[in-house]
């Protein structure tokens, strides 16, 4: 029996094929040993629970995000002799606590409200209708490399103001960079990739932030530029590390989620059609693929004080992982949690973790998600994964297919 | 006081997940409760109606409505 199998699999190694590939089982499986769970190999704890995940997220005071001080910063600067990378790593707001969160965050969170999107919804809408077309009459096309990497790399391009053309560029550097920071800090090799990285994206974006210097426009990279809080405006190099984060959090999450989500109707043909039929669910088949297999894992925290979370004791010091995808398949939070049903309101799932480091771009990534299931769902009657077996890519943090073979329907 | 008063704010709990731009903007209007989720504590002084719309209009969330005075 392979439950069997599974059941007698190591719950301390988060990198096990089960883990990857079959990760609902296995959270299943730790959530019910402990939602709070010491993990001896990681050094650390594994929190699958979902009112455990999302008070920890909304913890930020007992629960920092600071890779540069704690548990995890002996581990980066073990890694970086480089200090060029470690410096602009360390500007990442993503990374850091108040107040210099709450400073960087709120330059740049007006352009992310659900208000300040919306001005890209027509022209998502059309791109949404441009890379669908090479779908049809396909025997298989890869989604994921043909349409779901596409859109969330031309909107946020288009929208920083950097040419979308040399997106594969603007991937491989921001690959990357990814790398060392949503996986591991820790890997020599890694930090001297993206060390070479982060020199292609200085150059990629140096000339085009003195244009807008000089000619400001209406994107984001010259209201970067020119925003002001408190009289302080941000320098060159925090202007060049957010897009840098915004070009790599802002594509390779949605493409993430719009794959997942397609794999998701496969597997749930019915929910296809209820959606086909009716678009006002739109919104919550959103909301519902974001919880039923969102792009993030989990993601690191480290306690600065004792504490105690779902009965356990958390230590000083102690690293502490959140991992909302075990959070959105917890049953105590939601009814049939392994059914993908697109009509679940509210749906309070923890995809874009909670707390003051809550998803800067989630109002962005639902906007696409929403039109590519508009359009997608309008053109095809039926989706069909033509691939025996889905598999992921090995990281703690984020839920990527390698690829996903589809074959689309007309009607 | 011959001026209006303010609307009030309510968050929906269901969609509020504690991310504080409403406090940030309007901090004398709102506040964390205990689970960290925003609440509205407004007693109509210390902020402005401007700084109740910045605060609905920003929520990523979409959890904050103002209902106006009348409305009570």
């Amino acid at each position: 029996m392979v439950d069997d199998i599974l059941d007698t699999g190591d719950l301390d190694d988060l990198l096990s094929e089960e883990a990857i590939n079959s990760p609902f089982t296995f959270y299943r499986r730790l959530r019910e040993r402990n939602p709070v769970y010491w993990n001896k190999r990681w050094n650390g704890w594994i929190v699958t629970g979902y009112d455990e995940v999302t008070a920890g997220y909304r913890d930020a005071q007992r629960l920092s995000s600071d890779r540069f001080s704690g548990p995890f910063g002996a581990e980066v600067r073990e890694a970086g002799e480089n200090t060029r990378l470690l410096d602009f790593l360390s500007k990442l707001f993503v990374w850091k606590d108040p107040p210099y969160h709450t400073r960087m965050r709120s330059l740049v969170f007006k352009a992310f409200t659900p208000r300040s999107v919306e001005i890209l919804r027509e022209r998502a809408r059309e791109l949404v209708r441009d890379l669908a077309e090479p779908l049809r009459g396909k025997e298989r096309v890869n989604f994921l490399t043909d349409f779901a990497f596409h859109l969330p790399v031309i909107v946020i391009a288009e929208y920083l103001g950097v040419p979308s053309d040399q997106r594969y560029e603007v991937r491989d550097w921001s690959d990357d960079l990814a790398a060392v920071i949503f996986v591991r800090g820790d890997d020599k090799q890694r930090m001297q990739r993206a060390e070479a990285s982060l020199a292609r994206a200085r150059e990629f974006l140096t000339p085009v932030l003195a244009d807008r210097r000089q000619n400001p426009r209406q994107d984001l990279i010259s209201a970067l530029l020119f925003a002001e809080e408190d009289g302080r405006r941000l320098t060159e190099e925090e202007v060049i590390a957010n897009v840098i984060l915004m070009v790599f959090a802002g594509h390779e999450t949605t493409m993430n989620l719009m794959s997942n989500g397609i794999a998701a109707f496969d597997k749930f043909p019915d929910q296809w059609q209820l959606l086909r039929q009716d678009h006002g669910l739109l919104r919550s088949a959103t909301e519902e693929c974001l919880r039923f297999d969102g792009p993030i894992r989990g993601l690191g925290r480290w306690a600065k004080e004792d504490f105690e979370l779902g009965g356990q004791q958390i230590k000083r010091m102690d690293r502490v992982f959140l991992i909302q995808h075990a959070a959105n398949r917890d049953p105590a939070a939601f009814e049939n949690p392994d059914a993908l049903d697109i009509t679940r309101w509210p749906n309070k799932h923890a995809a874009f973790g909670q707390g003051i480091h809550t998803c800067l771009g989630a109002p962005l990534a639902r906007l696409e998600m929403q039109e590519a299931l508009a359009y997608l769902t309008t053109q095809f009657e039926r989706i069909e994964v033509v691939q025996d077996k889905l598999e992921y890519g090995p990281t703690m943090v984020s839920r990527s297919l390698k690829g996903l073979d589809v074959k689309f329907h007309e009607a | 006081m011959a001026d209006d008063p303010l609307p009030r704010a309510e968050i929906d709990h269901a969609l509020c997940v504690g991310v504080g731009e409403c406090i940030r903007l309007a901090p004398h209007a709102f506040r964390y409760d205990k689970q960290r989720l925003g609440i509205f504590k407004g007693k109509g002084s210390g902020y402005s109606l401007q700084q109740l719309e910045d605060a609905e209009a920003s929520c990523p969330m979409q959890a904050i409505k103002l209902v106006p005075p009348a409305a009570e």
